[in-house]
């Protein structure tokens, strides 16, 4: 080993005899230097921050109807504690001439409150739904309490009193400050979001843009000189005539480059992870983990470097085909990427219902489509709108009145709930499919759900809502202007056009929420920010609690919910997979399921089954016998390729998969009875035979990103879409953290074995 | 006794494949066979694009041989074994300009397997040997040409070869330089290693070396001592001062003597040079110039240099040029 020693020590001496060593160490330390005084103090959360309210719609509405409700509420003495103008233009708000109320001037005013409680009339608040932190801090002695948290109780008592706006948000908050200025009141988030942005935003972020980019791209110019180098005349004959081999030499002058910048990668993390440590107060040690992860990528770039600076023998050549290179992998890269997402997502599958014999789905991009088995393709029954940011929300079948229903809000991708002017469409065969305006649906939706005797109901920040399937159909009356005025009456009467609110008053729905039906039965299981619910029918129209528990954990966790007969099972983001007795909601059991992470979305067997499905983001699907608590043994087909599941009353599962093919599956016999493959269209044959070929052989460098944002958040999953604070049900990307290692080591060896063939089969 | 061949090639050939499809044939060495003894030094000459370097590298394993058979110290040329006990100075020696003298002989000295201790003491003798003992320290950036030459060969006896192999040891070196470096091999040959020596400068490798080999297209022309390449002793050559000849008798001399050479000299002379020269042809000569009538003013008798030689074997066609 001795002589390869002594190259890798060489190329270091030579590295540190040149300038350009010395330059990057002093770009380096000045960005750690510019980087070191930034710190966080520590803070009291008080600030209500726009992305702390759920809906702005339903802020105004609520500030809106408690302006002009002549009964005085918590909210009413909110309003009346506003300047006068706010409460002008909230009183007068229904009338077309009006000063719209925007989300912003709604949030400055209750900032405002925070600082004095002259407003807090205690016997109103005793109506309202306290948080334990609020109770505490109200039972508090008052000389005890600093300016601090005063402040935090006040800002709980404005959520306490508008209910269903606000995200929960934890007391600590932390304050950015450069040396010792403070940033401005922007710059105050919680801790826990604190450490998410830094996680999974600002760390990988500036590891991939420094190192990976930049980092990389001056590594490649400063060694691109290293291997041509050494195999000029004159130097090169010398070492070959030496007794070593020429593929160690080779390999030797690589691991030296490699070595050298190496040494400026860790200089870069460690400072970073200091600062991080030291001065923000989040010891995050999986960010040394990038060590090894970025010299692994300029590894990659270098090995075609090193091969092309051996055959070429040229700096300029080498460093070219390199640049190359990079460009080849980001075209394909890109290339795939655009195709996922103009290709295949919106072809992709949401939701998938039966009706007869009749298959009907919702796309990605809210298209809902009928499969024409004449045809083998699927038939466009109502077309999104390009480009509006369309969702589907169903569709659900109603097999008694052969109808399905589905709904096409516009809310855009940041909002996961329906708007105030979303009405059901009507399908049936019996018109032909041709689409029948339908009821409004309450504003605020999340999801729709068929239930007993094709009862429709739909759940949301208004609550839970019922419509008899008699009642589906527009009266014919012009649809309300979408003035705030009937977005107020949606959001907070009662009767709702054709739906009746069931829930009853004290259990609002407030987010992180679900809401699953029970199997045969009129019951209804709710979760609401730590809350698990059984609602049964009373004697009137309206539900009563049955049975109510606060479940272990923290409050705010997101959640999957599913029913059966006897049994709820809860997913939640770090609780785990639980099932509960459905009457007694008392624990039962843990779903094994370590490996799989969280699930996207719950199916029960709707026939009164003991099963329930668990669709995963890695597109698998695992069934779990509820009574068990164990998971069932059924090979589930398509694994992996699973994006949507429906499990409708006596038939078999529905299994969408390959973005848009549909398998039927009856898990107790194991039976695949039906199987949908629509005729491909040519972008998809693209897609599928060269696109997904041509990523699949190259070496993704451009993807190690992922492994990044896997290792430095210690995940493998993240959010891919907009945030959504409601359920498990949002968009996720599972993270590429071994499969790109995989490509480009396999990439990185196949070019170091074609430059140690060149290398020993070369005349020099 | 007959002490076992330091290097020995038999029917060596290499032939360079180019063009972009490498269907063109370049044959850079036809059928080499040679061979070099223990203690001696031998020089290989040769015109540029011979094959004396090619020669070289495959000896060293820098250039895979197309056929034959070549080794070194009894081991296949090329191998490990055989490059561990060379010392190679290759032509245009160009040292890593991060190197200090002392740092470049401790990196060559670790790829020739050497341990630190055994490199250290090497380094203080052959630094002190070639001159450089008091610049060891200092960048091989400030290093003249000479300077360089001087630690390339201190370099190649680092690791206390049995075979050097010096490409070109001089070239490119002022008088002083060529002069030094000559010493060096002088004092090398006095403590019996084997060198072998590729140069153009004929007079220095005449003065230096025991046997030679010239090459030329690609093939050994002549492998011998300057005795063994100058042929019997009775084929000398002869150069004539006479008066100046008509035309006529000049072509009438070329006529009878092929390896004439005839150039013109002032106050109306001639300088006829016979390369060989027998005595029978010497006597013919004379007979014949005294039969036109020329006086003889002066006739030189002496043996052929290298460079004669040299241009009989490389360039046969030139001969009789006046």
């Amino acid at each position: 080993m001795r002589p390869y020693l002594a190259v890798i020590t060489d190329s270091f001496r030579e590295a540190l005899a040149s300038r350009v060593l010395w330059l990057v160490v002093l770009g380096i330390g000045l960005f750690l230097a510019v980087l070191s005084p930034l710190g966080v103090r520590n803070e009291v959360t008080t600030q209500i921050k726009r992305f702390d309210v759920t809906s702005g719609q339903r802020l105004v509405s609520l500030l809106q109807a408690a302006a002009i409700m002549p009964r005085r509420t918590a909210a009413k003495a909110i309003v009346e504690a506003f300047p006068d103008d706010l409460q002008k233009r909230l009183r007068e708000s229904e009338r077309p001439d009006a000063q719209k109320v925007r989300t912003q001037d709604a949030i400055d005013a209750l900032n405002a409150l925070l600082d004095n409680d002259d407003w807090y009339d205690a016997s109103l608040w005793a109506e309202t739904t306290r948080l334990r932190e609020l109770r505490e801090l109200d039972e508090a002695d008052e000389s005890t309490l600093t300016d601090d948290t005063r402040r935090r109780r006040n800002r709980l008592r404005l959520e306490a009193a508008l209910p269903g706006v606000f995200h929960p948000r934890s007391g600590d908050s932390v304050r950015l400050k450069y040396a010792i200025f403070d940033f401005p009141d922007a710059f105050v988030v919680t801790r826990a979001t604190f450490n998410e942005i830094l996680n999974r935003v600002a760390l990988p972020l500036i590891v991939n843009l420094l190192l990976g980019v930049l980092g990389v791209f001056i590594a490649i110019l400063v060694t691109g000189s290293i291997i041509p180098e050494v195999f000029q005349p004159g130097s090169l004959q010398l070492l070959l005539s030496k007794p070593i081999s020429r593929s160690f030499l080779f390999l030797a002058k690589f691991v030296g480059g490699c070595s050298f910048v190496t040494l400026n990668i860790t200089f870069m993390v460690v400072g970073l992870w200091l600062i991080v440590g030291f001065r923000l107060h989040h010891w995050n040690h999986n960010l040394l983990l990038c060590i090894p992860l970025f010299v692994f990528l300029f590894m990659v770039y270098y090995s075609v470097s090193a091969v092309t600076g051996l055959i070429w023998r040229n700096a300029i050549v080498s460093i070219a085909l390199t640049v190359l290179f990079w460009i080849a992998c980001f075209l394909v890269n890109v290339t795939n990427g655009m195709f996922d997402e103009f290709v295949a997502a919106p072809a992709t599958l949401t939701q998938v219902a039966r009706l007869n014999d009749d298959i009907v789905a919702a796309t990605r991009n809210g298209d809902l489509q009928r499969f024409d088995r004449s045809k083998s393709e699927w038939q466009v029954l109502l077309e999104a709108e390009f480009g509006r940011g369309t969702r589907a929300i169903g569709p659900v079948a109603l097999p008694e009145s052969n109808q399905v229903l589905v709904v096409q809000t516009r809310g855009g991708p940041f909002n996961p709930f329906s708007g105030s002017n979303d009405r059901l469409m009507i399908l049936t065969p019996d018109e032909d499919w041709k689409p029948i305006d339908g009821i409004l649906l309450p504003a605020g939706t999340r999801d729709i759900f068929a239930g007993q005797d094709d009862t429709l109901y739909a759940y949301g920040t208004r609550g839970i809502a019922r419509a008899t399937s008699d009642k589906l159909e527009a009266d014919g009356k012009p649809a309300p202007s979408g003035g705030v005025f009937s977005g107020l009456m949606s959001m907070l009467g009662k009767q709702v056009d054709g739906f009746e609110i069931i829930n009853p008053d004290s259990v609002g729905l407030d987010t992180p929420m679900n809401v699953g039906l029970v199997p045969g039965s009129k019951s209804i299981v709710v979760y609401t920010r730590g809350r698990l619910i059984r609602l049964d029918p009373g004697d009137s129209n309206a539900y009563v609690v049955g049975t109510e528990v606060t479940l272990e954990g923290e409050s705010n966790q997101r959640a999957a919910l599913a029913a059966t007969s006897n049994h709820v099972l809860i997913a939640r983001e770090d609780s785990g997979i639980e099932i509960y007795d459905l009457q007694s909601l008392e624990k039962q059991s843990s779903v094994p399921v370590s490996d799989s992470g969280k699930p996207t979305d719950l199916i029960a067997q709707a026939d009164g089954g003991t099963l329930v499905a668990m669709l995963f983001a890695d597109r698998n699907v695992l069934l779990v016998d509820t009574t068990t608590g164990k998971l069932a043994d059924v090979e589930v087909p398509h694994q992996g390729s699973i994006v949507s599941v429906a499990w409708p009353d006596g038939g078999p599962m529905l299994i969408a998969h390959d973005l848009n093919h549909v398998t039927l599956f009856d898990p107790s016999s194991e039976v695949v009875s039906d199987v949908l493959i629509p005729t491909p269209g040519v972008w998809r044959l693209v897609r599928d035979w060269f696109v997904k070929p041509l990523h699949f052989i190259f070496p993704k460098p451009g993807e190690l990103g992922e492994t990044v944002q896997g290792l430095v958040i210690g995940d493998s999953e993240i959010e891919a879409g907009p945030p959504s604070g409601v359920d498990l049900a949002y968009d996720r990307q599972l993270l590429a953290i071994w499969p790109p290692l995989i490509s480009c080591g396999v990439f990185t060896l196949l070019m170091l074995a074609v430059g140690c063939y060149y290398v020993s089969r070369q005349d020099f | 006794m007959n002490l076992p061949l330091v290097i020995e090639t038999e029917d060596l050939h290499k032939t360079y494949r180019e063009g972009l499809l490498r269907k063109r044939r370049q044959h850079a060495l036809r059928g080499v066979s040679l061979d070099v003894r223990p203690g001696e030094v031998f020089g290989l000459l040769g015109p540029n694009g011979a094959g004396k370097t090619t020669l070289i590298k495959i000896l060293l394993g820098i250039v895979h041989k197309s056929g034959g058979r070549a080794s070194l110290l009894g081991h296949p040329a090329g191998s490990q074994i055989s490059r561990g006990r060379v010392g190679y100075l290759p032509e245009n020696l160009r040292i890593a300009r991060h190197h200090t003298a002392r740092t470049a002989l401790k990196f060559y000295g670790r790829l020739s397997r050497m341990n630190s201790r055994a490199i250290a003491q090497r380094s203080d003798e052959l630094l002190e040997w070639v001159g450089l003992a008091n610049r060891d320290r200092e960048s091989v950036k400030g290093f003249s040409k000479g300077m360089g030459q001087r630690l390339g060969l201190a370099q190649a006896l680092l690791h206390d070869p049995d075979l050097l192999i010096l490409d070109e040891p001089t070239d490119g070196l002022d008088p002083v330089g060529r002069s030094q470096v000559r010493q060096i091999i002088q004092q090398l040959k006095q403590q019996g290693k084997t060198i072998f020596l590729n140069s153009h400068i004929l007079q220095e490798v005449e003065m230096i070396c025991d046997r030679f080999a010239i090459l030329a297209h690609g093939e050994v022309k002549a492998v011998g001592t300057i005795d063994e390449l100058r042929g019997t002793g009775d084929d000398v050559a002869a150069v004539l001062t006479t008066d100046r000849l008509p035309e006529a008798t000049i072509e009438q001399i070329k006529g009878h003597f092929e390896q004439a050479i005839i150039d013109p000299l002032p106050h109306e002379r001639l300088r006829i040079q016979l390369d060989p020269c027998s005595s029978a042809q010497l006597d013919a000569m004379i007979d014949r110039l005294r039969e036109a009538g020329a006086s003889i003013h002066q006739i030189d008798r002496g043996k052929s240099s290298l460079e004669q030689i040299f241009l009989s074997l490389v360039q046969p066609n030139t001969k009789g040029a006046t």
